[in-house]
């Protein structure tokens, strides 16, 4: 029985030995395999970021090429539209004075137009003021000498008048 | 009889105040002339004084002078109508004519009407100054205010009141302007 026991023990023991070399052997073929794929892997990563980074720089070449391009077309544009701009400049600076003095001329015209006709309109109308407000005083006093005038006093101008009436006749 | 008529004349223009009067006067007396006359001797018994009288009296009552008739009524009731024959009257209306023409007549526009006194009283002044007798005929125009406007002869003078202020308007507005043309 122990040897039984034995034997079954040494063979378990040799299938465990076995058993444990092929898993262990086994697990170092997986494990060069992991390796070799994870080196393959990495190389590919690798040339990838290389490549990845070679067409960076190209396209920073290309885009910073643009750039240069763009600006020195932004320089030719900002000195051509100076050139302009002080030309119009001038120009307008012209015009601007040109259209300032007719306008001022203009205006001082119609001020002076305005201020002429608005005098004569107000010396026409004191005129006609005056005039109406002789009227009114001569008919105010028409009135209240309608008013105030007594019997002696038509008497005395009655008479009075045919006093000048003869000195005229006389003359 | 002469100095009757002149009596007559001056008593008849002591009476009158106004121009209608004088000249219904020259009517009447013109009138009463022609129902008086030669004419009226012949065909209606002109010898007898009663019905003398009678035609005067009835020419005399046809008259429209209201002055005139009473005047003359009550000189053929007072006196005779000796007056009244054909050429004594002739002779009073060529002298009462004559006396008419040297009347100055005024007419006078004034703003009241004034009393009768009054205007008796500035007829005698003016006929004493003027030494003639001057008839005063008035018109009322309230709208000359005062004063008056004195028509005589052909002559308008014009001392009324509104005139007055109309030539100071008149003044006034001429300052007023050459003020303003001077400015």
């Amino acid at each position: 029985m122990p040897l039984d026991l034995l034997i079954n023990v040494f063979i378990t023991g040799l299938c465990l030995l076995g058993m444990g070399l092929y898993f262990n052997h086994r697990e170092k073929k997986l494990h060069s395999v992991a390796e070799k794929r994870l080196y393959s892997f990495k190389d590919q990563y690798l040339h990838h970021v290389a490549r990845r980074k070679v067409k960076e720089k190209e396209e920073i070449a290309k885009l910073k090429e643009l750039a240069r391009k763009l600006e020195e077309k932004h320089l030719q544009m900002i000195v051509s539209e100076k050139k302009v701009t002080v030309q119009n400049k001038d120009y307008l600076e012209i015009e601007v004075e040109k259209v300032m003095k007719q306008a001022q001329e203009k205006a001082r015209q119609i001020e002076e137009e305005t201020k002429a006709s608005s005098q004569i309109f107000l010396e026409e109308q004191k005129k006609e003021v005056q005039m109406k407000m002789v009227d009114l005083v001569m008919g105010v006093t028409e009135k209240v000498l309608n008013k105030t005038l007594a019997y002696d006093d038509h008497k005395k101008m009655i008479e009075e008048a045919l006093a000048d009436m003869e000195g005229e006749d006389g003359e | 009889m002469e100095n009757d008529i002149g009596k007559i004349i001056d008593d008849i223009i002591l009476l009158v105040d106004k121009k209608e009067q004088l000249d219904q006067i020259i009517f009447d007396v013109s009138n009463i002339g022609d129902e008086i006359g030669y004419k009226s001797v012949v065909d209606k018994n002109g010898d007898d004084p009663a019905e003398r009288k009678e035609l005067v009296k009835n020419a005399v009552s046809k008259i429209k002078s209201e002055l005139m008739k009473d005047y003359f009524n009550k000189y053929i009731n007072e006196s005779n109508i000796l007056i009244f024959e054909p050429n004594r009257f002739k002779n009073f209306q060529d002298q009462l004519q004559a006396e008419i023409k040297k009347i100055i007549c005024i007419r006078l526009t004034i703003a009241v009407e004034l009393k009768k006194e009054d205007t008796k009283k500035i007829s005698t002044k003016l006929s004493e100054k003027m030494e003639q007798k001057v008839l005063i005929d008035i018109t009322v125009d309230k709208s000359i205010v005062g004063g008056a406007i004195i028509h005589k002869d052909n002559y308008i003078f014009d001392f009324s009141v509104k005139s007055k202020l109309g030539r100071l308007a008149d003044e006034w507005k001429l300052a007023i302007e050459e003020a303003n043309s001077d400015a």
